[in-house]
């Protein structure tokens, strides 16, 4: 016989329990603390408390608090102003309109989240094969490129003077004096469509996850029933993706301004005139252009409390929708 | 009872268990025991809390209250993998990404390793013990894992994935990673229930020859009454997380606790009737009337006062003896009956062919009167819906059950004394199990 | 690959492959069809991709002919290249990022893999606060972070150092918290119970049970959070300003400054810095694929 077969298991026979007087010792309230008293689980969890203690929540506060000093970074004194810092915020002209841009962004960038990615994806989803797959990766190449790399490239190709794209226009009798980035009126929109091919090529793949998660049974039963090849897009397949498509124009709204940042740190700068600015670009304009850390913390809370009711909202609609659709008689 | 706790087995006292979105206990088990080397069978419908109880056993739950004992020793407070017992999950829970033979090595090689350590640090801190056992050697634990491989009859498997083996060799697998480790207890959820009809009836033979072999103290949950009774030799039947019933498989069929136990036990069910008590004091016929309608019945007595209420009469339906209409028709039901027993009249409804026999619905011939079965032998009459049926009962298969679904003993319930016989039989069951025991735990782990 | 490990979504190879398949259209319609749609998939590649693909073209180009509009660039020269490499410190700038990539990565994945397997495992007080946490930690902006993060890093003097560029980018750990919870969730929880059956403590759980079935996962996690921490350019331009000491996304801005209107070696530079990245996900799309479709949304 090994020592496999030592049938002992240690510590079984607990010195506090004699035998055949179960109910001996320890009460119910000592059986359920049995798991969470340990130290164990906090062993594993600490890296990531840490992470979340010393790196957001304790900077969220720490801008909290600087949102009320008036300081520059180089000077000692940091005098408590009050709420000063919003005031100035919301008195110049630059926070209100990086605000009305960061909207115009969200507005602009919402059909490239949800329904030109949305066509794609069926476009792609309706002819599998070889071809669909090549179209596939080349459009998903965007998500991957490197943002500062990508803006590099258009500056060069919409470059005012010798640019390719002016030449081309040119040769098309378009006019070739374009000042692409330079001009308010088209700065807007090349920071947009840079910005878009990113998020295009990301929610396609989304979508063709959706797509491919729709049962093909009720498809075949539409085609019985004798439905177009439209017919079935817009009443069988659609219906399923109105969920995915609220989800990522939610996900739009909340991260459009994020999305637009490199591009427009590196294409514009905000300019020309703030016409690119937003409030993500505005905050590090304040704080690491001007070195007014009260006013980019007053911005930073700003943000993050808009950022927070507009989740706070959106679990709130489902919350009622939901309850609305109980409620519904069936 | 505290002479079978004294013997081992487990015992559960007071256990409750709650789950946060349940409104009642999911298990409260004021006392069960589990006679040590019994193959113990927990039984019932779904969500009647078997598989907690096993899992409470098992320490992969902990209970809001209560204790468990494992062979004299209480185990409510010590992790799993410290109580010296083993199981088969349901889904067999194999580790997909390891062969068969590092399936049924893991947890030698995690004891292996836990030795080692404590060896270690018994060296390091000069506090070594003399009866702290050596790790095994991996060839050691080679040589255990072929030996329960081949007590299953894995041979030849043993480097093939989880994924790449059908559902009974997984199953195999589970058995053998639960016995290599040779445990006093070994837990079984639902092992068969993921194997096809044939296999699972091989299977179930299988299991029984193996828990013969080793000897250990084995619980099985099913949800499957058929299995429950072919294979326990103790019967626990569970309903909304109470105990319902224990005792040998005998005593819990042919005296069911309550109508839970009776309904749900056999196949076709018992046949559960409602009836009204007629007091009889006629010289010649002393005792109680039952009746409903389409059917009469008498009984010599109940051993104990009746309760108050309405009466429920059960009679499964192998027990039923059923005759054909003569030629004139019958006469009335009471009429017929003579002495003690049951006669039913019904009308033939279905007609299930079972291939050795026909189980016969009929329905009443009265208006009001509720419908039953009986089986009868494959050939012979009762072919055709329509037909008249009478039946008859023998008065000590009759079951009689008060308001409150409790059974109610009568004198002539049914005969030999199983509450006595299975008291005698636990004691050498547990001998001989004993003996046995020592004998395949050497076999497989030499 | 065990088949319950797969990540909780369907994996889309096997679903693109059995998508519609609809019913063929006469033959004129179809040729049409076909083309229409050919015609519309080349316009937004082309929009999309273009200025990367001309600007690729244009690295090539001997720097005489750098603004011409001949696709072809032909004869092929390397005089970029050369000319970026020299002036500037490329190959350092590209270990840095590599650095700071995979120390973020391999952060981020110890984090994520402990505490997902711990609030699976254990019975854990405030777990619903935690998980909690994690979500809104997910909708805070970095932006908004920067300033105390900047401040903090001054304080500690991790300028221009490794540990300055990885460590507050473990303020994105949530998502990988997030995501590998998931997956060990998606572990039967039978297996998690035989092995505590069998002796193992939490840890040899991890370690021998969870952390294989978490390969796929891990890889997936991975990929993401690599590729998304290489083309990261706000921190890295507050954390380590300096030449030396920067990544290579920053490296470009400042070589932008430095070169003025000479273009053709900050193109090829721009090229190196995002190489490395295309590469790997042209030898492995489906799975960087996989990695974004399964990690959503940053």
């Amino acid at each position: 016989m090994s020592t496999t077969a030592v049938r002992t298991a240690p510590g079984r026979r607990a010195p506090d329990a004699p035998a055949g007087e179960p109910g001996a010792g320890t009460g119910a309230r000592a059986a359920r603390g049995r798991r969470t008293g340990r130290v164990g689980p906090w062993l594993y969890l600490t890296p990531m408390l840490a992470s979340l203690v010393v790196w957001v929540y304790g900077p969220l506060v720490f801008t909290g608090v600087l949102s009320f000093l008036d300081w520059d970074l180089t000077s000692d004194r940091r005098p408590f102003v009050g709420l000063d810092n919003y005031e100035r915020l919301f008195g110049e002209p630059e926070f209100p309109q990086a605000i009305q841009r960061t909207l115009l962004y969200v507005v602009l960038m919402v059909p490239f989240a949800t329904f030109v990615p949305l066509g794609l994806a069926i476009m792609l989803w309706k002819r599998p094969g070889r071809g669909s797959e090549i179209y596939r990766a080349l459009l998903f190449l965007p998500v991957v490129l490197a943002p500062v790399a990508t803006a590099v490239s258009w500056q060069f190709v919409l470059n005012p003077l010798q640019g390719v794209a002016n030449a081309t226009l040119g040769g098309l009798g378009l006019g070739s004096d374009r000042n692409w980035l330079g001009d308010p009126d088209t700065a807007l929109p090349v920071v947009v469509a840079v910005t878009a091919a990113k998020i295009v090529a990301l929610n396609m793949l989304l979508f063709g996850a959706a797509l491919a998660g729709i049962d093909r049974r009720g498809i075949e039963a539409a085609r019985v029933e004798g439905a177009t090849e439209w017919e079935i897009t817009r009443f069988v397949v659609w219906p399923q993706l109105r969920r995915t498509t609220v989800l990522l124009g939610f996900v739009c709204v909340v991260l459009a301004g994020q999305w637009v940042f490199t591009n427009v740190a590196v294409l514009t700068q905000g300019g020309p005139d703030g016409s690119t600015d937003n409030v993500y670009h505005r905050l590090y304009t304040y704080g690491f252009t001007f070195f007014d850390i009260g006013a980019a913390s007053a911005a930073a809370v700003v943000i993050v409390l808009a950022l927070t009711a507009l989740f706070a909202l959106r679990v709130l609609a489902a919350r009622v929708t939901r309850r609305f659709a109980r409620a519904r008689p069936r | 009872m505290t002479d079978r706790a004294a013997l081992g087995g487990i015992v559960l006292r007071d256990l409750v268990k709650s789950y946060a979105d349940g409104d009642r206990p999911a298990l409260d088990l004021p006392e069960l025991t589990i006679p040590p080397g019994s193959f113990t069978v927990v039984v019932g419908p779904s969500g009647c809390g078997k598989s907690t109880a096993l899992r409470l056993i098992a320490g992969l739950e902990t209970p809001d209250a209560g204790h468990i004992a494992i062979d004299g020793a209480d185990v409510t407070d010590l992790p799993p993998g410290r109580r010296d017992l083993s199981m088969v999950f349901q889904d067999f829970a194999l580790y997909p990404h390891m062969t068969v033979a590092e399936n049924v090595g893991f947890g030698l090689r995690i004891q292996a390793r836990h030795d080692r350590r404590r060896g270690l640090t018994a060296r390091i801190t000069r506090t070594g013990r003399a009866d702290a056992p050596a790790a095994a050697s991996r060839a050691e634990i080679a040589e255990s894992v072929r030996r329960a491989c081949a007590l299953v009859r894995l041979d030849g498997k043993e480097h093939r994935r989880p994924s790449q083996l059908s559902g009974g060799e997984r199953q195999r697998v589970a058995l053998a990673r639960a016995l290599v480790r040779g445990p006093s207890v070994l837990l079984l959820d639902e092992p068969l229930s993921a194997l096809d009809a044939q296999l699972r009836h091989h299977a179930r033979a299988e299991l029984v020859r193996l828990h013969r072999e080793f000897g250990c103290t084995a619980v099985l949950v099913t949800h499957d009454q058929l299995e429950a009774l072919s294979m326990a030799t103790h019967l626990v039947v569970l309903d909304g997380g109470r105990l319902s019933q224990a005792g040998s498989p005998q005593e819990v069929y042919s005296r069911p606790a309550n109508t839970f136990v009776a309904g749900f036990l056999g196949s076709p069910a018992m046949n559960l009737q409602p009836v009204e008590t007629i007091a009889e004091g006629s010289a010649t016929t002393a005792g109680v009337g039952l009746r409903a309608p389409g059917l009469q019945a008498r009984l010599a007595g109940p051993a104990e006062p009746l309760p108050a209420g309405p009466v429920s009469l059960g009679w499964r339906p192998a027990d039923g003896v059923p005759e054909a209409a003569p030629a004139g028709g019958f006469g009335s039901a009471a009429g017929a009956l003579t002495g003690a027993g049951l006669v039913v009249d019904g009308i033939v409804d279905i007609v299930e062919y079972t291939g050795d026999g026909r189980v016969v619905t009929c329905r009443s011939t009265v208006e009001g009167g509720s419908s039953w079965a009986v089986t009868v032998p494959a050939e012979g009459p009762f072919r055709a819906a329509g037909e008249r049926v009478r039946v008859r009962v023998a008065a000590e298969r009759l079951h009689l059950f008060g308001p409150d679904g409790r059974r109610v003993e009568h004198p002539e319930s049914d005969g030999p004394d199983l509450r006595g016989r299975d008291r005698a039989d636990a004691g050498a069951e547990a001998e001989r199990v004993a003996g046995q025991r020592l004998g395949a735990a050497d076999q497989v782990r030499a | 690959m065990p088949a319950h490990a797969d990540p909780p979504t369907p994996a889309p190879r096997t679903l693109h492959r059995r998508a519609a398949g609809y019913p063929r259209a006469p033959r004129v319609g179809r040729v049409l069809r076909a083309g229409a749609r050919h015609a519309v998939l080349l316009a937004v590649a082309g929009a999309m991709l273009f200025p990367v693909l001309w600007a690729l073209i244009t690295s090539f180009k001997p720097a005489n002919d750098i603004y011409g509009t001949d696709p072809v660039p032909w004869p092929a020269s390397l005089e970029h290249y050369r000319s970026a490499l020299d002036d500037f410190p490329i190959v350092r700038l590209l270990v840095n990022t590599f650095v700071m990539a995979a120390g973020v990565t391999l952060a981020q994945l110890t984090v994520g893999v402990l505490a997902g397997y711990a609030l699976v495992r254990f019975h854990v007080p405030l777990r619903g606060w935690m998980m909690g946490a994690l979500a809104v930690a997910l909708v805070v902006p970095t932006q908004s972070l920067i300033v105390p993060h900047f401040l903090m890093l001054a304080e500690l003097g991790w300028r221009d150092s490794y540990p300055g560029l990885v460590l507050p980018q473990l303020s994105g750990c949530a998502l990988a918290v997030l995501l590998l919870h998931e997956h060990v969730k998606a572990i039967p929880a039978g297996l998690l119970g035989a092995a505590a059956l069998e002796g193992a403590t939490p840890w040899e759980t991890l370690r021998f049970v969870v952390l294989p079935l978490l390969r796929p996962a891990l890889g997936a996690v991975a990929v993401l959070v690599f590729i998304s921490t290489w083309n990261e350019y706000l921190w890295p331009l507050l954390a380590a300003p300096s030449r030396e000491h920067t990544t290579i996304q920053v490296g470009l801005q400042l070589f932008q400054n430095q070169e003025g209107p000479n273009p053709g070696p900050l193109l090829a530079a721009a090229m190196l810095a995002t190489l490395p990245v295309v590469a790997v996900y042209l030898f492995a799309s489906r799975r960087v694929a996989d990695a974004f479709l399964h990690s959503g949304l940053r």
